[in-house]
């Protein structure tokens, strides 16, 4: 990668946070580029994918479970993850820490690859989430040439199954935003 | 005779510091694991014997040596492909055939060897005298001088421990360790060596190599490798150097596209280390082998691919990697 992984992990979690801050609460019940989802429960999800980088990069592992378990009946899902997401920006500030090693399900990774996935999933979602809302902005052009490097190390065809669409085609001229989408099943919404 | 139990609770404190022995005797985790084996079934056996009159940890060293010389009678040394030949001189050439009938040297996991000293000074000895270049160097000494450089310059016995262990004389002994010395320019620890394994530098240094590997990015890996580094991949015995060479090598052959391979952190031979791991066209990632960059604090120097996916399992990694932990961790819900 062209920037280091804390450097994606931050302009990642940055578009999230901007994406996320239009969220009314009149919004959260609207449809989501992610099939099934609406707005209230992508926003739990991403908040809870980042309390699990924070649980990595904090204490050097990530188990199968996240220690909540009442996450459904937040009042503000939006501002929650806005907390939980700034929190984790600070964080990232610690170089040092993304070039240790963290143990996800039991099994030794390097921090940077779990930094990586985590800006993977945050402007995958920070792309929904922008896409719902209706501002439609796009992920940064240097974040999403690094990704579409970093993709095919994070997402197997196993994955895809489970938790990415198939990609779907794009124009040569795509700009880097959408052709990132577009590997991960995502078409202009 | 003691009993099994009793006899394993006697010798459970030298284990580990006899497979480092054994390893650094003979060049490979499974030989020293079955000499240690086979040391430990003699010293119980002979327990009666043992009349105290050395410790238990000589009466065992002795034990170990003759097994270790005995085992050395019967195979050749364990090369790396750089000490076989010069290297092959077009990375886009083909390739020679896969020698599986060599008996590689073999890395060995930090884990097995190094966990007992808790004296740093003995800490860095440990870790330097388990370099994989210092490793490959005394499999080219004949036995009996390799295993008194060992105990004197490693392990730091006194002369006349050497000497009574061997059944020679003091002097016999130290002019066998002044022969060793000599066809071995020196073990003396470099400033670089004494570097800690967790040097900032490094570890940032190592993420950057897995990162480039992983993506394929090609330009981004030649970066990090010093002019004159070296690629070795046993059992293949081609091996590249320069990296220039390298990087024509590895763009041909290797990472052909980002994702083939999955490096996962680990320790070898007192260096940071990565299980490798390649992707199959089914999804999964299935075990590759063990890669150990050698590093001088601002470049790679060289690099070791152990490409035998056993090795995967002697460093306790799983054979598969059956899903992108790291993706399915970040998307816990």
């Amino acid at each position: 990668m062209s920037q280091d992984s804390g450097d994606a992990l931050e302009v990642a979690l940055r578009y999230a946070l901007e994406a996320a801050e239009q969220v009314t609460p009149q919004m959260l019940p609207l449809p989501t580029p992610c099939r099934g989802w609406d707005l209230r429960m992508l926003l739990l999800h991403v908040s809870d994918s980042v309390a699990a980088l924070t649980e990595g990069f904090d204490d050097g592992q990530v188990g199968q479970t996240g220690p909540d378990g009442d996450e459904g009946a937040s009042a503000d899902p939006a501002g929650e993850f806005g907390q939980r997401a700034r929190r984790l920006l600070r964080s990232c500030a610690t170089i040092a820490r993304l070039h240790g090693v963290v143990t996800v399900i039991g099994c030794p990774m390097r921090t940077s690859l779990l930094a990586t996935a985590g800006a993977l999933e945050l402007a995958a979602h920070g792309w929904d989430i922008a896409q719902t809302c209706g501002g439609r902005q796009p992920i940064p052009a240097p974040l999403a040439i690094d990704l579409l490097r970093a993709a095919p190390v994070l997402i197997s065809r196993a994955d895809r199954q489970q938790l990415f669409a198939e990609p779907v085609s794009t124009s040569s001229d795509a700009s880097p935003s959408d052709r990132l989408a577009a590997y991960l099943g995502r078409r202009g919404f | 005779m003691p009993s099994t139990v009793e006899f394993d609770q006697l010798a459970d404190p030298f284990r580990q510091e006899l497979l480092g022995y054994c390893y650094r005797m003979l060049g490979s985790v499974d030989d020293a694991e079955d000499q240690v084996q086979e040391t430990l079934l003699r010293a119980w056996r002979g327990y009666e014997d043992f009349e105290g009159r050395s410790s238990l940890r000589t009466w065992l060293f002795r034990i170990a040596t003759n097994a270790c010389l005995r085992a050395l009678e019967t195979r050749g040394k364990r090369p790396l492909p750089a000490g076989l030949g010069a290297p092959a001189p077009d990375p886009d050439g083909p390739l020679p055939a896969i020698a599986t009938d060599i008996p590689w040297l073999q890395p060995i996991p930090d884990s097995l060897v190094t966990g007992g000293p808790a004296d740093p000074a003995a800490v860095v000895t440990a870790r330097v005298s388990l370099r994989l270049a210092l490793i490959a160097a005394l499999q080219y000494l004949p036995p009996r001088q390799r295993a008194v450089l060992i105990l004197r310059d490693v392990l730091g016995w006194h002369a006349a421990e050497v000497a009574a262990l061997l059944d020679i004389s003091t002097a016999a002994a130290n002019s066998v360790l002044q022969r060793a010395r000599a066809q071995l320019a020196s073990i003396t620890p470099t400033e670089n060596d004494l570097r800690e394994p967790e040097d900032p530098a490094d570890r940032a240094l190592l993420d950057r190599y897995a990162a480039a590997f992983e993506t394929a990015d090609i330009a981004a890996l030649t970066e990090l490798l010093r002019a004159d580094a070296t690629f070795e991949m046993p059992p293949q015995p081609a091996w590249f150097s320069g990296r220039e060479q390298i990087a024509r090598f590895l763009r041909s052959r290797v990472l052909t596209e980002p994702g083939r391979f999955l490096l996962l952190p680990t320790s070898a031979n007192g260096h940071g280390a990565f299980a490798t791991y390649e992707r199959t066209a089914g999804g999964p990632y299935v075990a590759h082998g063990i890669q150990v960059p050698a590093t001088d604090g601002a470049w790679v120097t060289g690099i070791v691919s152990f490409n035998d996916a056993r090795l995967v399992g002697t460093f306790g990694f799983p054979k598969e990697f059956s899903q992108d932990r790291a993706t399915a961790a970040a998307h816990r819900s």
